[in-house]
């Protein structure tokens, strides 16, 4: 239970699905934008999801644009609320709507324009089927795979944007340092890695350290874009892992 | 590079394609940053030099005292009201949710109305404002704890549960006589008064967050949730949605568990709907039978089989505490009428006279056997059939069953969607199957994943006596002949042969006079039927009189004589105009419509476009040794059937038409799975489970309670055959995403034990 009151709830942090939350569906170009910049980062799942739902590469690639050309244009964000839910299962949930509707129209629709989708069209061409070729050896439901696929552009991100800020101050320690990310290190390699970049080891352990704690923040910070308040980031990487590691 | 583990040194789990070399597993890579992410949640209390909300502590007449609950819709406090110095729980409901003045005032409209209940077993709203455009609630303060929190040290004693569930299904009735529905009934809505008592609260405002096809848009946890809150075309909530959440509520408190639970969101919406809740007694044994009949009972999957209101549910519920015979089971009523009668037996003679208790007996008998005849098939089709795991290259396909190896056995042949190709599975006997050497055959142009309804024929095609196949591409726009050597074994025949566009369903029959098969297209794409004609060597020519051309796209496909020349006649699903067409053979290879031709299909009043014929089948259901049409509609759930008059023509009765409940029928076959000598209908949906319509002998249908038997997705491919050599008729089902299922028909080997 909470303390004595001293504050009514702060808005919630500007996260970017938290901007989308607060418009509730009402047209707004920051929560546009907002939209627009979750969707080119989490695309790949939706297309990895349609494809192993039994689509071929050129209906995926479709079905794709045509989902996030509906989402963008608020098709799905009516009755969307604060707290109403995180990126991630609000994104599933309405891919799943979308399918069903689809697969029932049988035809596919004339999907919207914008630059967006037509920015996406030439990624989905230019990664969508290489991603999704890696994909194949594996057994995994559509719905595994996509939260495996959440997770690992997650990672991504986060790890390019770890890369980014390495090289902005000059450093060239990135490809060393992510080696030891997990911190499942043996001493050996620790000394080896500390001696190529000309370190102590005790400097590149704590080197190392900090590294790793700039990793986790920024991957917090990721998953933060994704969800309403920062307070429900742990919960939804409870989810995510519980959704990984299940089955 | 070093090579890296096969799997995570950390969790053990198998490391798949995962990012970079970081030695660990994906998950235990974001593990990592759970703490940092948790030390975030706690510090979110913590002022915030960003934060621009403002510090307030009163709210209008309302000076807060402390925050007692937060969730998705608002905040809660509890505070003290200065002019008449009462405490009451102030909800404070968050502003962008309600930006819109239409939803804001429908909430307050239902909150006002909600307002006027006044029960016990209710928390009372004292007010319904607004603040700053935020929407807020005074009410009743209960202290708690909820219901959710009270189990959360073990459960509760039966009798307790029973008594709270008693007296909220009391207060839920009182509601609904005042014209207000809950809709989210759950433990964390049930507050404990200090004397023990339960009190509902947030009546009125889980409704407002309805959108118009009133499902819950915005639902964080379903667990508690009505099917028909899943889906709205299951029907707009109502007041069996509050029985089924009485139910949920009695299912919780008497398990520890919500009746539906799934890793996500998605996965327990689709239990929601899909799955019947585990028997209670599955997991606390000890319980008494009757208390989960009457769970089980307000939770049926469909809302006119529950109990028919809350004050049923509470009646019933206080019949158990008095030790007397529950109704739950119309099954027993006879049983329940005599064993009143003893033990009541004045009351019985006065309140419902002889003949009264005879006709409801007959009634509770024809009820009782509907119900285990039910059960039975129930039983019968959810035994999953060991020994064939699906191996990854058989996702998702057309399915169909025939000897490829002349050992007399029905083997599995699959048409596969990622690599493209047939895969043939030999039929080992007792129920095992063996991929046939050389499986799976790939077509030599690698298919991509598409829609494989129908995209598989087998036939004698070259007359050698061994099964052949074809398999229709859509990429190509081909059809592939694959010459089975009766070994087991395929090989392509000749070159693919051009047809129209997205060939979806692909038949074998006889089109022209001479002996030897041939192929009939729908082309989903073209509007046109390509009709192939065998030479009796594997190689198909098109017919001088193809393509047909269709009214609208055709769907489904079936041929048969329908008016009895010994030719095979056509008939199409045109699922965009509601109809059936059907074409007649001339002899020549050449068709005309017949002459009442099309058909409606679905339910009558339906407009075109309104039903969806998706599937199509043909058999003789009543019995008259001419071949009747199916159809299985996608989108009013319903199979209909057209009896066939032997000239050409087809008629419809009012039992013909069948509703599959929520399911998606995608295909449709017929055969005697009951085991009556009548032939029934089999249906795999969408929804990833299969219908048994029981068939009456004349063409009618008895629906007999869904079984869900697979995981969901769009079923491809339907077969039915006896796969294990006993007698009854077992079910292959193909998936493009969980491979082929099969499922053993049990009730046949119970009985030939």
């Amino acid at each position: 239970m909470n303390g004595p009151l001293a504050s009514l709830p702060r808005q919630f942090t500007t996260t970017r699905w938290s901007v989308v939350l607060r418009a509730g569906g009402a047209d707004s170009e920051e929560a546009r934008a907002a939209l627009e910049q979750l969707c080119r980062d989490y695309w790949y799942p939706l297309y990895a999801y349609i494809r192993r739902k039994g689509h071929g590469p050129e209906d995926a690639a479709d079905l794709t644009q045509e989902f996030f050309a509906k989402l963008l244009a608020n098709d799905f964000a009516q009755g969307l609320t604060p707290g109403g839910g995180r990126f991630r299962s609000f994104l599933l949930t309405a891919l799943n709507r979308f399918l069903i509707n689809a697969w029932q129209k049988g035809r596919r629709q004339k999907r919207g324009g914008g630059t967006f989708i037509e920015s996406l069209e030439a990624r989905i061409a230019e990664r969508g089927e290489a991603d999704y070729g890696t994909e194949t050896a594996s057994a995994d439901t559509p719905e595994r795979l996509f939260q495996r696929a959440w997770a690992e552009t997650l990672l991504a991100r986060t790890l390019e944007r770890l890369a980014a800020e390495c090289h902005a101050r000059g450093d060239g320690r990135f490809a060393v340092l992510r080696s030891f990310l997990s911190g499942e290190e043996d001493p050996p390699a620790l000394a080896d890695a500390a001696a190529r970049l000309k370190l102590s080891l005790a400097a590149f352990k704590s080197l190392l350290h900090r590294f790793r704690q700039r990793y986790r923040e920024l991957l917090v910070e990721e998953v933060g874009q994704t969800v309403g308040s920062t307070s429900e980031v742990a919960e939804e990487l409870r989810g995510l892992l519980q959704a990984l590691r299940s089955g | 590079m070093t090579e890296e583990p096969k799997s995570c040194p950390r969790c053990g789990a198998p490391l798949g394609r995962e990012v970079g070399g970081h030695g660990v597993c994906t998950a235990c890579l974001l593990e990592d940053a759970l703490p940092t992410a948790e030390g975030l949640a706690g510090s979110a209390e913590s002022p915030d030099p960003d934060a621009d909300a403002p510090v307030v502590q009163r709210l209008g007449d309302y000076e807060l005292l402390e925050e007692i609950g937060r969730g998705g819709m608002g905040v809660i406090y509890k505070a003290r009201q200065a002019g008449l110095d009462r405490v009451v729980a102030l909800k404070l409901l968050l502003a962008g949710e309600f930006a819109e003045p239409r939803v804001r005032r429908r909430l307050v409209r239902e909150a006002r109305l909600a307002a006027r209940l006044s029960h016990p077993g209710i928390v009372t709203i004292h007010e319904v404002g607004e603040q700053e455009g935020r929407p807020f609630f005074a009410m009743e303060y209960v202290p708690g704890p909820n219901l959710a929190q009270r189990c959360r040290d073990g459960l509760l004693p039966v009798a307790t549960a029973v008594r709270y569930v008693e007296q909220l299904a009391r207060a839920v009735h009182y509601a609904h006589q005042q014209g207000v529905i809950h809709c989210d009934l759950k433990p964390a809505n049930v507050l404990l008064t200090p004397e023990d008592h339960p009190k509902l609260t947030d009546f009125g405002l889980t409704r407002s967050l309805l959108d118009p096809t009133g499902t819950l848009e915005s639902a964080g946890s379903p667990n508690f949730m009505a099917p028909e809150q899943a889906d709205a075309r299951l029907g707009p909530p109502g007041v069996a949605t509050d029985v089924f959440g009485l139910g949920a509520v009695l299912y919780y408190l008497l398990t520890g568990q919500p009746p539906a639970v799934g890793a996500s969101l998605s996965e327990t919406l689709r239990a929601v709907l899909a799955d019947a809740p585990v028997p209670p007694r599955h997991i606390r044994p000890a319980l008494p039978v009757d208390l989960e009949t009457i769970t089980l009972h307000c939770l049926a999957k469909e809302p006119g089989r529950r109990y028919a209101s809350a004050l049923a549910v509470a009646e019933e519920l206080a019949r158990w505490r008095q030790h007397l015979p529950i109704v739950a089971r119309p099954a027993s009523r006879l049983e329940l009428l005599l064993r009143r009668a003893r033990r009541n037996p004045l009351s019985a003679a006065l309140g419902a006279g002889l003949v009264t208790a005879v006709v409801l007996g007959i009634q509770g008998v024809a009820w009782q056997w509907r119900r285990a005849e039910a059960e039975k098939v129930r039983a019968t089709l959810s035994t999953p059939w060991e020994g064939l795991a699906p191996p990854s290259e058989v996702q998702g396909a057309a399915v169909e069953v025939g000897d490829v190896n002349g050992d007399g056995r029905p083997d599995l042949l699959v048409a596969t969607v990622e690599d493209g190709g047939l895969a043939v599975y030999l039929n080992r006997g007792q129920g095992t199957f063996a991929a046939a050497p050389g499986s799976p055959w790939l077509v030599p142009h690698p298919r991509r994943g598409q829609d494989l309804d129908g995209a598989l024929a087998v036939g004698d095609f070259d007359g050698d006596g061994h099964l052949d196949v074809a398999l229709a591409d859509q990429t190509t726009d081909t059809i592939r002949v694959l010459r089975g050597d009766g070994q087991g074994r395929f090989g392509s025949v000749g070159e693919a042969v051009a047809v129209g566009r997205e060939p979806r369903g692909l038949r074998a029959g006889r089109v022209n006079a001479d002996p030897y098969p041939d192929l009939v297209v729908a082309n989903w794409g073209g509007n046109t039927l390509t009709l192939l004609l065998g030479d009796g060597t594997g190689r198909f020519h098109e017919a001088a009189a193809s393509p047909l051309a269709t009214d609208a796209a055709p769907w489904g496909l079936a041929l048969a004589d329908f008016n009895a020349d010994r030719l095979d006649d056509l008939a199409v699903a045109h699922s965009g105009a509601s109809t059936v067409a059907v074409w007649l053979n001339n002899g020549a290879g050449k068709f005309t419509p017949a002459p009442a031709s099309p058909w409606r299909v679905g339910k009558d009043s339906a407009s075109p476009g309104e039903s969806c014929p998706f599937d199509l089948t043909t058999a003789d259901l009543n019995r008259d040794d001419l071949p009747d049409l199916i159809s299985a509609d996608t989108r009013t759930h319903s199979v209909t059937v057209l009896l066939g008059d032997g000239r050409g023509g087809f008629r419809r009765t009012p039992q013909s038409l069948a509703m599959v409940g929520s399911a998606f029928p995608r295909r449709v076959l017929a055969g005697d799975v009951t085991g009556d000598g009548l032939l029934d209908l089999v249906t795999a949906n969408e929804s990833g489970n299969l219908s048994v319509l029981r068939g009456d002998g004349r063409g009618g249908l008895v629906p007999l309670p869904n079984s869900p038997l697979f995981e969901p997705g769009p079923v491809h491919g339907l077969a039915v055959a006896d796969l294990d050599g006993d007698g009854r008729l077992d079910v292959v089902a193909g998936s493009p995403f969980f491979g082929v299922t099969l499922t053993r028909n049990a009730v046949l080997t119970r009985r030939a034990r």
